[in-house]
């Protein structure tokens, strides 16, 4: 059971985690949630769809980021920037996957951002062919359709 | 094939508000956008239905595969595709009722404003949110197409390169604005004064090279969070907002804050002010966290008595002569400058840590003397009581009669402790040069951590007079006279010096290097990481002082 003031959240996989309120809210959904209803805010919220590890990684970005909100240190831009920076960098394929699910159905906001900006990073600069190998996104055009998609955008304005 | 062998693929799955999330992060590279349009049909879905738009015309050479592409050279042709490709892709958003949240348009200025007046009119149809309009670089100024201010789903606009006329300003509707810059627009005052009645709701501001904006007089903003100011020019900034939390104002402009209780960043660069601005600093903005002033030429002595602030960064080309801080709460100070001015700081008033970060560019205003290393060492006693990090830029040698002066004239204790020092040469590659003023600098205080830019100009890096060798070896000496006797360098600090280790950095994290590193072994090494350029390895030497400093 949860102290005052801290949350319990339950993974799909029965993993259960207790993190203090001001971490659970930054997820808009667990917000709202606590927010409609108190017995949440007692009892134990379940988190569907997502599995005791990416629920571990959410809670570890929103302890850092909620943490610094609190407290006006001078020096935490640059230490969130860090980080953020490692936090993406650490991550598999399979765990961005899911972290961007996770993270857009319970409506991290900086999360999703921060996740999002990683996948567009890993996608500038690079030629379909490359982007298709890294993400194993199968073409599924004709060759027909994508000289036609070729030929209707050759100006990059 | 075995079915494990199939991997997934993650992205399609995804929902496509998701990728076009991804896009948004891409649309300042329309070439990225158009390659993922290639990638898969989702892909080209999400891509044909993105809510944030971007087309910026631009007066570039072409990639080289482009070459074949003949009309590319050709501006009229150019610009006759760049129409044709808004017009379509607008034209598809109308008919299929996609939302548009922003919209970005570089334009070349032959283009005529019919043409932007019916773009925007489509995105604001379907919802357009956020605005940015702008001439392409080579462009003049062009007059501002009315549908901009007639905007009535705007919420944030930024305009450049534009000029506004007073028929524009008299039918503003996008009462919504909360964002709003301006940057090479040109206003006047009466007009400036008219977006802002009319959009009483911004909280954010850029006013960045306005060129008829002489003085700019913000009081009607009762929400305005931030406020940025960039002009050219003399006249004046006169800022009176309740909500305000950060001001930045650069420019040789005279600056009043008024009635701005909530103030907590505050940075001014170049702008006339006096000690006065200062006097009750801690009254007028009893929340200001942040302060930072750079080359504000007029401000010879600065006195910041103030308990709220945790952060003051001084960036002095020159004239700063005297500084009295009186802060209780301070966490981090910042002093860049050429010259070494007077400082103070209220005794006892710092009791817990914090950190103090120096740049010096010595020998460009000051020539070297024993006077311009005691003024040194007594500005690092003064900071004593935090966590010193110094970076000294050299521009000038430091004569040998001086050091022998200093030398002769000998150290007095205690000497400051510095936590990591930085000595940086520009244009200095006299062999004796950093001797001399390794020399200087332990007659003046002790660092713990030495750091260079070792490899700097590589082509230099074996020979005799890279000080990086030169500090190297005096500093390794020590280490090798273990083993053999030289008696060639001897200086007055060496017995104060108990050992000196070679830590290889990554990260702040670091390995200590054998004893027996010698100058060549550390090339070959940097030389072994060198193709590892996301996370190069620092080299640094740490100092263990005996007794650090009291009595000898």
């Amino acid at each position: 059971m949860a102290s005052k003031g801290n949350l319990t959240l339950k993974s799909c996989n029965g993993k259960e985690f207790i993190v203090e309120e001001k971490v659970a809210v930054m997820s808009t959904t667990i917000k709202n949630m606590v927010d409609v209803d108190d017995s949440f805010a007692q009892g134990v919220i379940p988190i569907i769809g997502v599995d005791g590890k990416i629920l571990a990684k959410l809670i570890e970005y929103c302890k850092e980021h909620a943490e610094a909100d609190e407290d006006e240190e001078v020096k935490s831009e640059e230490y969130l920037k860090k980080f953020d920076e490692k936090f993406v960098d650490e991550l598999n394929l399979n765990d961005l996957y899911d972290l961007l699910k996770a993270s857009n159905y319970l409506e991290i906001t900086k999360l999703l951002n921060l996740l999002c900006q990683k996948v567009a990073s890993m996608i500038k600069g690079k030629k379909p062919e490359e982007i298709r190998r890294i993400f194993n996104i199968k073409n599924d055009f004709t060759p027909e359709e994508e000289e036609e998609i070729n030929r209707q955008n050759p100006w990059a304005f | 094939m075995a079915e494990t062998e199939v991997l997934e693929d993650y992205t399609s799955k995804l929902p496509e508000h998701i990728i076009h999330h991804i896009l948004s992060f891409l649309r300042f590279s329309s070439e990225a956008a158009v390659q993922t349009s290639l990638l898969s049909k989702a892909w080209l879905k999400a891509c044909r239905t993105r809510p944030n738009l971007s087309f910026r015309y631009r007066e570039v050479s072409p990639r080289k595969e482009d070459t074949s592409i003949i009309d590319f050279y050709c501006p009229e042709k150019r610009c006759f595709y760049f129409i044709q490709c808004i017009d379509s892709t607008l034209q598809k958003y109308h008919e299929h009722k996609n939302s548009i949240d922003s919209l970005e348009l570089t334009l070349p200025s032959v283009l005529q404003p019919d043409y932007v007046n019916r773009w925007i009119q489509i995105a604001v149809e379907n919802g357009l949110k956020s605005l940015e309009l702008f001439m392409s670089r080579d462009s003049c100024c062009s007059i501002l197409p009315r549908s901009v201010f007639e905007a009535k789903t705007l919420v944030a606009l930024r305009l450049g390169k534009l000029q506004l006329k007073p028929y524009v300003i008299n039918s503003i509707r996008c009462n919504n604005l909360t964002k709003l810059s301006l940057s090479e627009v040109d206003l006047d005052e009466v007009m400036f004064g008219r977006i802002m009645s009319s959009c009483p709701l911004i909280e954010s501001m850029t006013v960045c090279c306005c060129v008829g904006l002489v003085n700019i007089k913000v009081t009607k903003l009762n929400k305005l969070r931030e406020f940025s100011v960039f002009q050219r020019g003399s006249g004046c900034v006169d800022v009176g907002a309740p909500s305000l939390e950060e001001f930045i104002c650069n420019g040789r402009r005279l600056v009043q804050i008024y009635a701005s209780k909530n103030l907590k960043v505050l940075r001014l660069s170049h702008v006339v002010i006096t000690e006065e601005f200062f006097k009750d600093i801690a009254e007028k903005f009893p929340r200001l966290v942040k302060l930072n002033i750079t080359d504000c030429r007029d401000l010879k002595r600065i006195g910041i008595s103030s308990h709220s602030i945790k952060c003051i960064h001084l960036e002095w080309n020159e004239g700063l002569k005297e500084g009295q801080i009186d802060v209780p709460s301070i966490n981090v100070f910042k002093y860049r400058g050429n010259n070494i001015p007077r400082f103070s700081f209220t005794e006892n008033s710092f009791g817990f840590s914090w950190v103090s970060e120096i740049v010096l560019f010595c020998g460009m205003l000051e020539s070297f003397d024993i006077s311009w290393f005691s003024k040194l060492k007594d500005f690092l006693t003064k900071l004593q009581k935090s966590q010193i990090s110094l970076r000294l830029d050299f521009s000038s040698i430091v004569e040998r009669d001086i050091v022998d002066e200093m030398i002769s004239s000998a150290t007095i204790f205690p000497l400051p402790q510095v936590k990591s020092l930085t000595i940086c040469f520009h244009g200095i590659h006299v062999l004796n040069a950093a001797d001399l003023v390794l020399d200087a600098i332990f007659w003046t205080c002790r660092p713990k951590t030495i750091f260079q830019d070792w490899f700097q100009g590589s082509d230099w890096n074996s020979t005799n007079t890279n000080p990086a060798k030169v500090i190297f070896d005096m500093m390794m000496f020590r280490r090798k006279r273990k083993h053999i006797y030289l008696q060639k360098i001897s200086r007055f600090w060496q017995q104060d010096l108990k050992d000196v280790k070679v830590v290889k950095c990554k990260n702040h994290q670091g390995v200590q290097l054998p004893d027996s590193l010698d100058w060549n072994t550390l090339l070959k090494l940097n030389a072994a990481n060198a193709h590892n350029r996301h996370v190069p390895y620092n080299y640094e030497l740490e100092l263990e002082w005996k007794t650090f400093g009291f009595g000898r």
